[in-house]
């Protein structure tokens, strides 16, 4: 039960989330369920990601993964839409919302701790985050991990 | 029927349902605030009684 009750409470983060009973509504999924029903594994629970209509299936995840880091699941699904939505809009620019540097995404510390935050502005020395709640908070670009620091500073 | 409505009320009560999940009866209502919030879906598929 405990995995189950962190799966809704973390994937809210990243989608509309839906409970679905395995004994009652195994028939009642969108056909993009199906696209991923194999990496979901056969023991419950586990989790689908579609598209926001239900007709492509976008991720299966097993409970072992379930179980494993939940977290870390959450944020490789985050970076698969990312990714997703820049193969899919490669020739848009509107898919950083207005007045956003970039969209909200994991950023890595020189501790190795994560943030996911969107990126507001960038100056020489500070990047501005927008956290997931909307709380702007300015971080020092030099105590971010390098990898980090150097996408931020490639948004300027 | 008040056994009925108390057969439902003790089978949910093994898994409380967060706010703001979708059943899968809502499965349109969802789909909806997807699509108007650019997410994808997320079903977690489980069992309440066990898991």
């Amino acid at each position: 039960m405990a995995t189950s009750l962190a799966a809704f409470k973390e994937f809210r983060k990243t989608g509309v989330v839906v409970f679905a009973h395995s004994k009652t509504d195994g028939g009642a999924f969108p056909k993009g369920v199906a696209d991923v029903r194999t990496a979901g594994g056969n023991t419950i629970p586990m989790v689908f990601v579609t598209s926001a209509d239900g007709s492509k299936g976008i991720e299966g995840i097993s409970y072992a993964t379930l179980k494993g880091d939940m977290r870390k699941a959450v944020r490789n699904l985050k970076r698969k839409l990312a990714s997703d939505s820049r193969a899919s809009s490669a020739d848009s620019s509107e898919q950083v919302p207005d007045g956003l540097l970039a969209d909200e995404q994991a950023w890595t510390n020189a501790q190795g701790k994560s943030i996911e935050a969107a990126v507001k502005a960038v100056d020489k020395k500070n990047v501005s985050f927008v956290m997931p709640n909307g709380t702007v908070v300015s971080y020092p670009l030099s105590k971010l991990s390098e990898e980090s620091r150097a996408a931020i500073k490639a948004l300027k | 029927m008040l056994g009925f409505f108390l057969a439902v009320g003790s089978s949910q009560a093994e898994l409380k349902i967060p706010r703001g999940v979708f059943k899968m009866d809502q499965l349109a209502v969802a789909k909806a605030q997807a699509t108007e919030s650019a997410k994808p879906l997320v079903f977690v598929y489980t069992d309440p009684g066990t898991t």
